[in-house]
C-alpha cells in the first residue's frame, strides 16, 4: 500500500529518431525495480514507478538501446527517440531490455523486418508469411506456398490482421506469394497460443502485420526489381512532424514478359489467336496525422488483385469461335483509427474497418457460323461469384493501474455479409431458341459478431506474473444466437537461476469457417458462417514452457495440447463444384481435431550473426463421423518432425549472407491403394442372369500415405553500395540449392506397358534469382 | 575492408555455385518427377451377393482385391464357398468350382429364402473369411396384397405412332406412393425393367426408355448410375413418400412395333436393405467423384463385410406395368 501511494506514472511514446515513426513492441526496463513496460501497437507506454531517481533502459530490436536517468517526483511524460542501428552504420546493435523470460506472453514470435528482408526468397520476392513458416509450430501448406498451419490448425484458423483489419485471403498466385509487401511493413509477429483476451475469432494463431506509418521528417523511398515483380514504396511528411504518408505498389510482369513470345506464336497461325494472362498487383497506403499531443489518426488502405485467364479466337472463313476464361480474386481493406491519450494511465484506440474478399470465375463462349452475310450467332456464359464483406468497429483501452496491474479492455462489433457462391448462366441463340438468364446457388447470409474483453497483466509476486482475461463473444445469424465465454490465462514464474517457467490456457471460438478441400487451397475456397445447421469452431489450448536468455541467445521450449471441435469439412466426394447448384450446408460435415507437440527455439536477434534454430515434434489428428468411416485420421499437415535453421551474417556494411535449411516429415495424403471387382444385377424381378460388373479403386485409410520428406536449403547474398543519393543493394539468391525434388502432388499413373506406378511431382527445382533494391 | 572480404569470399561463392550447378544439373535432367515405392497389398475377399427371397437363380461372386500397382487387377476366386445361415438355424451352402458359371459367378439356383435375418459367410483358401448380417426388408408389393404395398396411378399419357417409319413414342406421367413406416427406414429403388437400345437394340429394331423424376432436387431421391434407377428414401419421423411424380418415356422402332406396344412399359420397384443402399451410393460417389485428386475429398468404399470389400445385400421386389 505504501509503495502504491508513492508511485508515479511515467508515460509517453517511443519513436524512431530519424523518421519519427512509432516503435511498437519497444521495451522500457527498470532493472533496480525489476519492472518494465512495452509499447503498444501505437508506440505508447505507461509505467508506474516509485518516486525518486531511476535508471531506465529503452530498447527495440535493430536499434541502439538508450539508458536514461530520470528523477520522478510526479506523473511524467517522456517521449524517447531511438537511433536505428542501420542509420548509425553499426553492425552490432545490442539491447538490454526485456528478455524472453521476463514476458508473460508465451508462444509468441516476432521476426525483425530487417531480418525478413535479408532472407533468401524465391524469385527474389521476399515473403512475410514464408518467413513465419520457418518458426517452430508453423508449417507451410506445400512447396512454395504461403499458407500457415499453426499447431495442427488449418489456415482459416489464423487471424491475420493488417493494421487491425482481418484479411480473408492472404495469397497471390494461387498461394505461392502472400499479399504482404515487405517494403510497406513495419512489424510482424505471430502468436500461436496463450492468447490474451483481446484476441478472438480464430482458433490457432494471430498474425499481426503493421504497415509503416510514413516518415514524418524526410521523404524516402525504395525501389525493388526482381525477376517476378517490381515494387515501389515512397514515404514522407505531409506536414513535418505532424502528418505523413506511405504508399507502396507491387506488380508482377510475367504476362508482360511472355507477351512477345505469345504474339510470335500467334503469327504462326493467324486463324487462331490465344492470349493468356496472369498478373497480381497490390497497393498499400497509409496516412498518419498527429492532431495534437494526445491524439493521432491513421488511415490504412490495401488493395490486392489477382487476374488469371485466357482468350482464344478461332476464325474459319465466315465462322468464328471465341472463348474467354477468367478467374480473379481481390482483397480490399480499409481501417481508420483514432488514438487518444486520456491521461498518463489511460490510452484508447478506436478502429473502424472494412474488409472485402471476392472471388469470381467465369467463362464465355461465342460462336458464329454460316456463310458471309448470313451467319448465326450463339453465346453461352457463366459467372460464379463468392466472397465476404465485413464492416467493423472496435474500441480498445489500455489502463496502467499501477506497477502491479495493467488492464486492457474493449469491445468490437463486426457485420459480416457472406456470399457463399452463386452462379449466373446466360445463353443467347439466334433462331427459335429462347434466351436463358438465371442465377442459382447459395443465398447471401448476413450475420453480426460482437465481443467484449478484459485482461489484466499483473505482478502477483516478484517472481510471478500473470495475464488473466475473459473474452465474451456473440454471433447472430439467421435468428440463431451463438454465445461463448472464453477464459484466458498466462503465467510466468521466475526460477532462481533466472530462467522462467511459463504456462497458459486459452479457450477460443471461431464463428467463420473456410470451406476448402484438403488437397489444395485455392481462391475458390468459401468463407461461410456458423448457421443453425453448422456450429462454430472451438478450441482449448494448454501450453507449458521454459525460457532463458544465454548471452543474447533466447532459448525456449514449449509443449502444447490443442483440442478442437466444430471443424468443417466437405463430405467425402464433395468439392466447391458441388456448391454451384446446391447449398454448401448440404456438402459439409463437422468433426473434431486434436493436436499436441513440443517446440524448441534458439533465436539470436542481435549481433553480426543472427538467426534461429527451430524444431517441432508434433501430432495432429481429425475425426469426423462421416469421413473415413468415423475413424480418426492424421491431418494432412500432421508433421512429426519439422526443423529449420536460419543464419544471417553481416560481413560488413556492404555484404550480408543468409542461408536457410528446412526439413519436414512428408505430408499425409490419401491415395488409391487397391482395386476390387463388384457388380450390380441387371434384373431385380425376372430371370435375366446378366451382371453389370465394375472395377472399384479403393483409397486407403484417409491420409494414410506419406509423401517423401520435405527438405530444402536456400542462400542469399546481399551486396550494398552507397551512391551519392541512394543506397543500392544487389541480392543474389538461390532457392533449393541442392535441387531436392520436394513433392507437390502424387499421382497413380499407368505406363505404356500397362504397369502402374506412383509418381511424386515437384514444381520448384533449383531457382537462382537476382533482385535489386534502391533506397533513397 | 569490404573489398577484401569480397575477394576472400568470391572464390568460395563461385565454388559453391559451380558445385551446386553440377549437382543440380544431374537432377534437373531427371525432371521433377520421382517414382516411389508403395506398400505391398495383402489381397482380401471382395464379395458381392444380392439376394431376394425367391428366384430361379442368383449369383454370388468373389474376387481377390489387388494392389493399385498390380497390373493383373482383381481376379475372381472360383474356390470361394458361401454359407447362408438364418437365425432359425436354416442354412444354404453353395460355391466352389462346381457351382461356377462361366461369365457370371457362383450360381445359387431355386432360391427360396425365408424372411428375417441371414448371415453370409464366405471362405476361400488363403484368405481371411468374411461375414455379414442382413435382414430382409418387408416384401414389397404393387397390387396391395401385402401390408408393405406401393400404390401408383397414371396421371397422364401420350402416344404417337408413325407406321411409315415403324416408330412409336409414348409417355406416362404417374404418381407413386410408397410404404413409409414411422419406426423404420424405408429405402427403395425404382428402375426400368426393359433393356434399352444400348443393350440389345439395333438400327432395325429396338427401344429406349427414360425414367425421370418430375421434382427437381428432391432430397428424397437420387439417380444411381450403378443400379440404373432412382434410390428413394423416406424422411425420418414423417410419412413423406406419397404421390411422388415420375415420367416414363419410351421410344420404340422396328418391325415388331405393334407387338412391342401391346406390352406396357415395366418398372421394377425394389425395397432394399440400408447397407445395400450405402454400398451402391458410395460406388456412384467414387465413380463420379467431383473434380479429381485436388478438388474433392477422397471417398472410401463402403463394405458391410467383416473383412475385405463388397456387399451382402437383401431386397424384395415387384414389377409395375404402366398401362
Amino acid at each position: 500500500m505504501l509503495m502504491q501511494a508513492q508511485s508515479v506514472q511515467l508515460n509517453g511514446y517511443v519513436q524512431d529518431a530519424a523518421s519519427g515513426e512509432m516503435l511498437p513492441g519497444a521495451t522500457l526496463w527498470c532493472a533496480a525495480e525489476a519492472v518494465g513496460a512495452g509499447t503498444n501497437a501505437f508506440g505508447f507506454y505507461s509505467l508506474a514507478l516509485p518516486q525518486g531517481q531511476h535508471t531506465l533502459t529503452v530498447s527495440y530490436i535493430g536499434y541502439t538501446a538508450q539508458t536514461l536517468e530520470v528523477n520522478l517526483t510526479a506523473d511524467t511524460r517522456l517521449d524517447v527517440s531511438l537511433q536505428s542501428g542501420v542509420a548509425l552504420q553499426e553492425a552490432v546493435v545490442r539491447s538490454d531490455g526485456e528478455r524472453i523470460e521476463d514476458a508473460v506472453q508465451m508462444s509468441r514470435v516476432e521476426i525483425p523486418m530487417d531480418q525478413v528482408r535479408k532472407l533468401p526468397a524465391i524469385g527474389g520476392e521476399v515473403d512475410l508469411l514464408k518467413t513465419l513458416q520457418l518458426m517452430p509450430g508453423v508449417q507451410s501448406g506445400g512447396e512454395g506456398t504461403s499458407g500457415l498451419y499453426v499447431r495442427g490448425g488449418s489456415p482459416d484458423q489464423n487471424l491475420i490482421v493488417l493494421d487491425g483489419v482481418p484479411l480473408y485471403s492472404v495469397s497471390h498466385l494461387f498461394g505461392f506469394f502472400s499479399v504482404f509487401n515487405a517494403d510497406a511493413v513495419k512489424k510482424m509477429s505471430i502468436t500461436k497460443g496463450g492468447f490474451p483476451a483481446r484476441f478472438g475469432g480464430r482458433l490457432s494463431s494471430v498474425v499481426e502485420v503493421q504497415m509503416k506509418d510514413g516518415n514524418l521528417r524526410e521523404t524516402h523511398g525504395t525501389v525493388n526489381v526482381s525477376l517476378l515483380a517490381s515494387k515501389l514504396m515512397i514515404e514522407g511528411p505531409i506536414v513535418k512532424d505532424k502528418a505523413s504518408f506511405m504508399i507502396s505498389g507491387r506488380r508482377t510482369y510475367l504476362d508482360l514478359l511472355t507477351r512477345p513470345i505469345i504474339n510470335a506464336a500467334n503469327q504462326q497461325d493467324p486463324s487462331i489467336q490465344t492470349k493468356p494472362r496472369y498478373f497480381f498487383h497490390d497497393l498499400n497506403g497509409k496516412l498518419n496525422w498527429r492532431i495534437g499531443e494526445r491524439d493521432r489518426v491513421y488511415l490504412s488502405l490495401f488493395d490486392g488483385t489477382d487476374d488469371f485467364g485466357f482468350e482464344s479466337t478461332e476464325n474459319l472463313g465466315a465462322s468464328s469461335s471465341f472463348i474467354d476464361f477468367g478467374l480473379d480474386w481481390r482483397n480490399r481493406v480499409a481501417a481508420l483509427r483514432w488514438n487518444h491519450e486520456w491521461g498518463p494511465k489511460l490510452f484508447s484506440n478506436v478502429t473502424l474497418t472494412r474488409s472485402q474478399y471476392e472471388f469470381n470465375t467465369g467463362v464465355e463462349f461465342r460462336e458464329s457460323f454460316g456463310a458471309i452475310g448470313d451467319t448465326n450467332t450463339s453465346r453461352l456464359a457463366s459467372l460464379y461469384q463468392s466472397g465476404i464483406v465485413d464492416l467493423g468497429a472496435r474500441v480498445d483501452f489500455l489502463y496502467a493501474l499501477n506497477n502491479r496491474h495493467s488492464l486492457r479492455f474493449g469491445a468490437n462489433v463486426t457485420l459480416h455479409t457472406f456470399n457463399p457462391g452463386a452462379t449466373t448462366f446466360q445463353a443467347q441463340f439466334e433462331g427459335n431458341l429462347s434466351a436463358i438468364d438465371t442465377t442459382i446457388g447459395s443465398e447471401q447470409v448476413g450475420s453480426d459478431e460482437h465481443f467484449l474483453f478484459i485482461e489484466d497483466e499483473m505482478r502477483l509476486h516478484p517472481n510471478l506474473k500473470a495475464n488473466v482475461g475473459l473474452h465474451a463473444a456473440l454471433l447472430r445469424v439467421n435468428g440463431t444466437d451463438f454465445a461463448s465465454l472464453q477464459p484466458r490465462a498466462s503465467l510466468n514464474y521466475r526460477l532462481p537461476d533466472g530462467s522462467a517457467i511459463k504456462a497458459s490456457y486459452a479457450r477460443m471460438n471461431q464463428f467463420v469457417h473456410l470451406l476448402t478441400n484438403e488437397g489444395l487451397a485455392l481462391p475458390t475456397d468459401l468463407w461461410v458462417p456458423a448457421t443453425d445447421r453448422v456450429t462454430p469452431q472451438t478450441s482449448q489450448q494448454w501450453a507449458l514452457g521454459w525460457a532463458k536468455t544465454y548471452g543474447g541467445v533466447e532459448c525456449s521450449i514449449e509443449a502444447y495440447h490443442k483440442a478442437m471441435t466444430g471443424l468443417l469439412s466437405y463430405r467425402e466426394g464433395a468439392s466447391f463444384a458441388n456448391t454451384f447448384n446446391a447449398s454448401w450446408e448440404d456438402q459439409v460435415t463437422q468433426g473434431e481435431g486434436d493436436a499436441y507437440g513440443f517446440e524448441f527455439l534458439l533465436q539470436k536477434k542481435q549481433g553480426q550473426t543472427t538467426g534461429w534454430l527451430g524444431y517441432t515434434l508434433s501430432w495432429a489428428t481429425r475425426q469426423f463421423d462421416e469421413i473415413n468411416s468415423g475413424n480418426p485420421f492424421p491431418y494432412t499437415y500432421d508433421r512429426r518432425h519439422d526443423a529449420s535453421v536460419v543464419v544471417m551474417h553481416t560481413f560488413s556494411d556492404r555484404v550480408d549472407l543468409s542461408a536457410t535449411w528446412v526439413y519436414g516429415t512428408g505430408r499425409a495424403l490419401t491415395l488409391p491403394e487397391s482395386v476390387f471387382r463388384t457388380f450390380a444385377p441387371v434384373d431385380f424381378t425376372g430371370t435375366n442372369p446378366d451382371l453389370n460388373g465394375t472395377t472399384v479403386e479403393v483409397p486407403g485409410e484417409k491420409n494414410s500415405y506419406r509423401q517423401s520428406p520435405y527438405h530444402r536449403a536456400d542462400v542469399a547474398l546481399t551486396i550494398r553500395k552507397q551512391k551519392q543519393r541512394y543506397l543500392r543493394s544487389t541480392i543474389i539468391s538461390v532457392y533449393n540449392v541442392y535441387n531436392n525434388l520436394n513433392p507437390f502432388f502424387s499421382l497413380v499413373e499407368q505406363n505404356v506397358d500397362g504397369s502402374r506406378v506412383i509418381r511424386e511431382y515437384g514444381i520448384f527445382p533449383i531457382i537462382p534469382s537476382i533482385a535489386w533494391r534502391i533506397e533513397f | 575492408m569490404a573489398h577484401r572480404i569480397l575477394n576472400v569470399f568470391r572464390p568460395i561463392v563461385l565454388g559453391c555455385v559451380v558445385l551446386v550447378s553440377l549437382a543440380g544439373c544431374e537432377k534437373l535432367s531427371e525432371g521433377v518427377v520421382r517414382e516411389i515405392q508403395f506398400p505391398e497389398h495383402t489381397p482380401e475377399l471382395a464379395v458381392t451377393f444380392l439376394a431376394r427371397p425367391q428366384a430361379d437363380s442368383l449369383v454370388a461372386r468373389t474376387h481377390a482385391s489387388a494392389g493399385i500397382l498390380d497390373s493383373a487387377g482383381s481376379q475372381k476366386i472360383k474356390e470361394a464357398e458361401y454359407t447362408l445361415t438364418h437365425t432359425s438355424g436354416a442354412t444354404v451352402s453353395w460355391g466352389g468350382q462346381d457351382d461356377w458359371v462361366q461369365g457370371r459367378g457362383h450360381a445359387l439356383t431355386d432360391v427360396d429364402l425365408e424372411s428375417g435375418t441371414w448371415t453370409l459367410t464366405v471362405e476361400a483358401p488363403g484368405y481371411e473369411s468374411a461375414t455379414a448380417v442382413q435382414t430382409f426388408p418387408p416384401a414389397i408389393d404393387s397390387v396391395g396384397s401385402y401390408a408393405y404395398a406401393a400404390a401408383w396411378s397414371v396421371v397422364d399419357s401420350t402416344f404417337s405412332w408413325d407406321p411409315y417409319w415403324n416408330y412409336g413414342f409414348r409417355s406416362f406421367e404417374f404418381n407413386l406412393t410408397l410404404p413409409d413406416r414411422l419406426d423404420a427406414d424405408d429405402l427403395f429403388l425404382l428402375r426400368s425393367a426393359q433393356k434399352d437400345f444400348d443393350d440389345e437394340g439395333s438400327w432395325e429394331s429396338g427401344q429406349v426408355i427414360w425414367l425421370e423424376s418430375l421434382i427437381e432436387d428432391d432430397p428424397r431421391m437420387e439417380w444411381n448410375e450403378s443400379l440404373n434407377g432412382f434410390l428413394i428414401q423416406d424422411v425420418p419421423g414423417t410419412q413423406a413418400l406419397e404421390s411422388l411424380p415420375f415420367e416414363v418415356q419410351q421410344e420404340i422402332w422396328g418391325e415388331d412395333l405393334e407387338e412391342a406396344l401391346d406390352s406396357a412399359p415395366r418398372l421394377e420397384l425394389v425395397a432394399l436393405s440400408p447397407e445395400m443402399v450405402l454400398f451402391y451410393r458410395r460406388l456412384d460417389e467414387i465413380r463420379n467423384g467431383g473434380g479429381g485428386l485436388f478438388f474433392s475429398e477422397p471417398i472410401l468404399a463402403y463394405s458391410n463385410m467383416s473383412s475385405g470389400y463388397g456387399c451382402f445385400g437383401l431386397y424384395t421386389s415387384t414389377a409395375i406395368d404402366l398401362n
